[in-house]
């Protein structure tokens, strides 16, 4: 199971930056950002090689724009970007619409699509083709979509898009990729259980959140030597985290990378 | 006079060829060197279901840009906002000049082309409605947190009637000086005639095709790029009406023509050339220049070559050069 880490709001970059550098595999960019992929491109410069998480809000935008501005994101950071779609105040028959409009767009394949929200093209001009493709194409081979929300299950169900869990106690049944999240206290046998729980549950990417006035520091001291481990092995030998760390090698060290 | 640079389209053209990330991550690059030769602003082009690629999400590529550099002005040149949630642009864009500290430039436009409109479910004939719709959204969350709004338009009342809301405008760089003047000056009586809104007179800002050389052989290189990057403008069918005494330029209609009439709007030579063809540009009510430089097939080495001797040469000379 791979471990990434909730930003928060302020100082989002500098959090990302850290994350990146101690190998935390992914960040999700804070949902309270609250405009997605305009939201993320601080955090998208910041990283070199973690995934970038991105809270995406059916309902606010027509989906297609919502996929240019994901295939735009997605070509800044080189192919590192995970959609968490949030169904948000959408009834379930408008949010599987909305949700399979943004992958259909996302895809690269021409779109014809005729729906009770949307009507792609409109057909409204009288030289207009009969289909649009969004362009660029995303980076990668797929762009990754999560779903989360009050309708995330039905969506998820009928478009076969992985559900964001919260619950380790439910019955995930998971079949392929299947992300979860949940929060962090700062006490290390809680949190390892909680860590622990999640892998038995089936989970393959969680989400984690930090405790309240955590500092940057507790991402290499703490997340990266306690619980990422952890959530690497079956009975991690945690020996390995637990011993006194080799001292601080004398004098400076040179930089052996260039910055993101 | 102020000087910028543009448009950077993100294209991955038939012609130059590339994957859509080197593309972007050539542009954060081109971004931090913009600013590090002193230049004032960068400035973004949207457009839609284009094949190349061209930038469909510039609120998402200025956002990177902004957050690449730490004095460098970024600008949507334009933002087609009848396509978009004008709300949500509005909200956008607040929040981007709240995160550069008032660094952002939102320039909006109506659009043209029917594929883009029709790829979003909308008429085009709704596109001022809605663009007047969006524009108060703007007035009423962007521009209080700090956000300067700019017009894109070639008609004397479309210009007008930014200058009525106190707005600046950016002129295309394929406009002939005749047409940028007219614009230029309804623009002011549009501000005047309102009342004058705001504080002070807003700005009139122009794309203009410049290239700082002493060489011949760059210079027909220069011009033969122009040709070639006008030659987008035909495929996504762009035209200009006929204004004053300005005829009409209809890159749909005939091609030819419209091309040769943009690329002579170019001022390229030495630097006493240079100077004298921007100290026209301002004498037609132009207040801040965007060097068109981000032209089609243009080595990048080339582009940030001749901008470093523009900074050197001929930037200090601006400092002074008001509209007339």
């Amino acid at each position: 199971m791979r471990i990434h880490l909730q930003l928060p709001v302020d100082d989002a970059a500098t959090w990302a930056a850290e994350a990146d550098r101690v190998g935390v595999h992914g960040v999700l960019v804070s949902p309270a950002a609250g405009l997605g992929a305009i939201s993320a491109p601080p955090v998208a410069l910041a990283t070199r090689d973690a995934r970038v998480i991105v809270p995406v809000v059916l309902g606010e935008e027509h989906p297609v724009t919502l996929a240019e501005e994901l295939v735009v994101l997605d070509a800044l950071s080189g192919g590192r970007i995970v959609a968490l779609v949030d169904t948000a105040g959408l009834d379930a028959e408008a949010a599987l619409e909305d949700a399979a409009l943004l992958r259909h767009a996302l895809s690269g394949r021409p779109i014809r699509h005729r729906g009770a929200r949307w009507t792609v093209p409109a057909g409204i001009a009288e030289d207009a083709p009969d289909a649009v493709i969004v362009t660029p194409g995303p980076v990668q081979l797929e762009l990754p979509l999560w779903v989360t929300g009050a309708a995330a299950s039905e969506v998820g169900a009928s478009i076969g898009l992985a559900v964001l869990a919260e619950d380790a106690q439910a019955d995930l049944a998971p079949r392929g990729v299947q992300p979860a999240c949940a929060a962090l206290n700062g006490d290390l046998e809680t949190d390892r259980a909680t860590v622990l729980a999640w892998m038995a549950a089936g989970a393959t990417h969680l989400v984690l959140a930090l405790p309240d006035g955590a500092a940057p520091a507790m991402l290499g001291d703490y997340l990266a030597r306690y619980l990422i481990p952890e959530a690497a092995m079956v009975d991690f030998p945690r020996l390995m985290a637990e011993t006194t760390p080799p001292p601080v090698w004398p004098g400076s060290l040179p930089a052996v990378e260039s910055a993101p | 006079m102020r000087v910028g640079a543009g448009l950077w389209n993100l294209q991955q053209s038939a012609m130059v060829p590339r994957s859509s990330a080197a593309t972007y991550r050539g542009f954060i690059d081109e971004a931090r060197r913009l600013e590090a030769l002193g230049y004032d602003s960068l400035w973004l082009s949207e457009h839609h279901f284009f094949y190349d690629g061209y930038c469909p999400a510039v609120l998402t590529a200025a956002s990177a840009a902004l957050s690449a550099t730490t004095r460098l002005r970024v600008g949507t040149g334009m933002l087609l906002l009848p396509l978009q949630e004008g709300e949500r642009v509005a909200r956008a864009a607040a929040q981007l000049s709240a995160a550069s500290g008032g660094r952002f430039d939102l320039g909006v436009g109506l659009g043209y082309r029917d594929v883009e409109f029709d790829g979003k479910g909308l008429a085009k004939k709704d596109r001022l409605a809605r663009s007047r719709t969006s524009l108060a959204a703007i007035a009423r969350v962007a521009e209080p947190a700090g956000v300067t709004v700019w017009n894109g338009s070639a008609t004397p009342a479309g210009v007008a009637r930014a200058g009525a809301r106190g707005q600046g405008v950016v002129l295309s760089g394929g406009n002939p000086l005749s047409l940028v003047r007219e614009l230029a000056a309804a623009h002011r009586a549009g501000w005047e005639e309102a009342g004058r809104p705001g504080a002070a007179r807003p700005r009139v800002s122009a794309l203009r095709n410049v290239w700082l050389t002493s060489d011949s052989a760059e210079r027909d290189a220069v011009l033969e790029y122009q040709r070639a990057s006008y030659v987008l403008y035909a495929g996504l069918g762009w035209s200009v009406k006929a204004t004053g005494d300005t005829p009409e330029m209809d890159f749909r209609a005939d091609v030819d023509a419209a091309v040769a009439a943009a690329v002579a709007t170019t001022i390229v030579g030495d630097r006493h050339e240079v100077l004298d063809g921007l100290r026209e540009v301002a004498e037609a009510g132009v207040d801040d220049v965007i060097l068109r430089v981000m032209i089609e097939g243009a080595p990048t080495p080339a582009v940030f070559d001749m901008l470093g001797r523009f900074a050197d040469e001929v930037m200090p000379e601006l400092d002074g050069l008001e509209a007339a």
